[in-house]
């Protein structure tokens, strides 16, 4: 059975690069999300297998949202998405419980890597 | 760098509809906080807005668009950090930015980058950041923006190129039209199952007709959303100070109607600013309050949807106005006073505005000449009401749609003409007897009113006939009546207009063409320009 993944951003842009990168490996998009907020809920109802979160949302950071996810399930696997320039704040969502990240602009390989990685 | 591995042109669309969205939310971002210089929701919104482009941007490799939001987030940064005030330049600065990113954003998607010239405005973030791009996580945490949440709702939305919905509304007219010759080759068979067959093919097919309708309705925000920028604009280059309330951005209008109408908005929208407004100083002496209020608003009503445009300014000069319409023939000169009706004919009527009597109209003539055949051209009407020292209301009424029109089948000469049932008020048979001719021009005694004559086969261009006309068609816009002769009538039912290019030369009296039931084309009467031309 493929492994799901939620991926979580305010553009859909992304999400559909996300998707598509991770559709060409196998594994199953099962939700989207754009905020914060939702993307709490959308972890909550789906219990994804992975969630990708970008940093920059609107209503809630993703860097919130990785602490309410681990809150709610300490095995959470959370892969952060940044922007260049965002080193600092990867630190903080590590810290905030997030498994690795990837940063922006993607590189479809790095990001099956980094995949394979969060969820081995 | 752009990412290998992936099909980018597949993106390319994505990007850009996407990155609009977010360049709409900075221009409404920087008027907020124009007003507000020290809230810091405007500015977190900001940052967020050229973030997400950038990060959009760095992936499809748009080189100046990735820059430009770059030095966007660092200036947005020490504005948020209290390093940077957000005063008058600084504002200033970020709406050049925007629009130098929406250049280049566009630019980016058709192939040619490069082509814009970022580096200024660039350089001018880079001075306003001061070389401390570096960004804290303190700094970054974002704060939530009421109001921006509006995409986060459950609906799920497909995009679709609005040319395939063209296409698909095409498609569904030709179907339609099938349908009629249909429903006419059916007729005088006795067979109950091909009728009920065809009965119910008819009924899916209204039903997919006012599906595709209700799918390239958008709400007319799409196009409101750049007008505040507008006003701001054209108040600041005209020193007066006037905020644009928005209503009704909710209301939804066809997409192809909306792409049309917004140019006359934006007419409407600037001669407020320029002429109906006062300057601060000139508000004051006359105790009102030194902002401007212009609103715009949207009402949808039955059948129509309803576009107001009115400022609380000084009103438009009738006196003025009058006497410069006796000076030039547009009205009679025993004329005493202008009727709301009569103020926006003249004012329309061109070159009226190059009088240099009526100074705070200069200019209007044009865009209102403009605003009034554009409405028209899309089956509606313009209104106009001025109160001397308490301002001036334009009033724009659209069909919802532009696509089906109900019509009445004429014919002349052998040939069909439809009119608009919009603008027939009724149909009565032609009394010879009845007619009288009055200063050399045809007219009708109707229940005892003059009703002028007008002959559809000389207006379209015919020779006149030998053959008894036999119906009258008693038309009316705007107060204009006339009774439009016809051979005869035959019917009446909902057409499909198509685009229609008028040929060069003729009378402008054909609004478009459609293809009826028995694969013939028919032009399209236009009322009100038939209307127009006789008077």
């Amino acid at each position: 059975m493929p492994q799901s993944v939620l991926v979580c951003d305010d553009a859909i842009f992304m999400r559909t690069m996300i998707s598509d990168i991770l559709q060409q490996s196998g594994y199953e998009i099962i939700g989207e999300a754009e905020t914060g907020v939702q993307a709490i809920a959308k972890y909550k109802e789906l219990r994804p297998d992975l969630v990708t979160m970008d940093i920059v949302m609107p209503d809630m950071g993703g860097i919130d949202a990785v602490r309410e996810i681990t809150r709610f399930d300490a095995n959470a696997r959370i892969l952060m998405c940044s922007a260049m320039g965002q080193q600092a704040l990867v630190v903080e969502a590590i810290q905030a419980g997030a498994k690795d990240f990837v940063v922006k602009p993607f590189q479809p390989s790095r990001v099956i890597e980094a995949v394979q990685r969060v969820l081995g | 760098m752009a990412v290998p591995g992936i099909d980018l042109a597949r993106y390319a669309e994505l990007f850009l509809s996407e990155s609009r969205e977010h360049l709409a939310a900075m221009n409404r971002s920087l008027l907020e906080l124009e007003r507000a210089p020290s809230a810091p929701e405007p500015v977190a919104a900001l940052f967020r807005a050229a973030h997400t482009i950038k990060g959009m941007s760095a992936s499809m490799g748009y080189t100046a668009v990735a820059e430009i939001t770059h030095g966007l987030e660092s200036v947005l940064e020490r504005v948020r950090s209290g390093a940077l005030q957000a005063n008058r330049d600084l504002i200033d600065a970020l709406f050049g930015a925007a629009d130098v990113l929406e250049l280049a954003v566009e630019r980016s998607v058709q192939g040619g980058s490069g082509e814009v010239e970022s580096a200024p405005i660039i350089a001018r973030l880079t001075s306003l950041a001061n070389g401390t791009p570096v960004v804290s996580p303190e700094q970054l945490r974002v704060t939530s923006a009421p109001g921006d949440d509006r995409r986060a709702t459950g609906r799920r939305e497909v995009r679709i190129d609005s040319r395939r919905l063209d296409s698909l509304m095409n498609l569904v007219g030709e179907l339609v039209i099938a349908r009629d010759r249909a429903v006419q080759l059916s007729r005088g068979r006795v067979d109950t199952a091909l009728e009920e067959s065809m009965e119910q093919t008819g009924r899916l097919i209204t039903q997919l007709q006012t599906e595709m309708l209700q799918s390239r309705m958008v709400p007319v925000s799409r196009v409101f959303d750049r007008f505040p920028r507008v006003v701001r604009d054209a108040a600041r280059s005209a020193g007066k100070d006037v905020v644009l309330e928005v209503e009704g951005g909710e209301i939804e209008l066809d997409r192809a109607m909306l792409d049309e109408i917004g140019e006359p908005i934006v007419h409407l929208l600037r001669n407020a600013v320029d002429h109906g407004m006062e300057t601060p100083a000139a508000r004051a002496e006359s105790g009102k309050p030194p902002v401007g209020r212009l609103r715009l608003t949207a009402i949808r009503e039955r059948s129509a949807v309803t576009i107001r445009v009115s400022d609380d300014g000084r009103g438009v000069d009738r006196e003025r106005v009058l006497a410069t319409a006796r000076e030039r023939g547009l009205v009679e000169a025993s004329a005493a006073e202008l009727s709301d009706e009569e103020l926006l004919r003249v004012i329309a009527h061109p070159g009226f505005s190059t009088a240099d009597v009526v100074t705070e109209l200069s200019g209007r003539g044009v865009g209102v000449d403009v605003v009034l055949s554009r409405v028209r051209a899309l089956g509606g009407s313009v209104h106009m009401q001025s109160e001397k020292g308490r301002g001036t209301t334009v009033t724009l009424r659209l069909p919802p749609t532009l696509a089906i029109v109900r019509a009445l089948l004429a014919r002349v000469a052998g040939e069909t003409y439809l009119l608009p049932m919009s603008h027939v008020c009724e149909t009565v048979q032609l009394d010879p007897a009845a007619v009288k001719r009055v200063t050399g021009r045809e007219v009708m005694l109707l229940r005892d009113d003059v009703l002028p004559l007008m002959r559809l086969r000389e207006a379209v261009g015919l020779p006149a006939a030998s053959r008894q006309a036999s119906t009258v068609l008693v038309i009316e816009h705007g107060g204009h009546r006339a009774g439009l002769v016809v051979d005869e009538l035959v019917g009446q039912q909902d057409v499909v207009v198509k685009p229609f290019d008028a040929a060069r030369g003729g009378a402008p009296i054909f609004s478009g063409a459609t293809i009826l039931g028995d694969g013939a084309p028919a032009l399209i009467v236009d009322v009100v320009s038939l209307l127009a031309h006789r008077a």
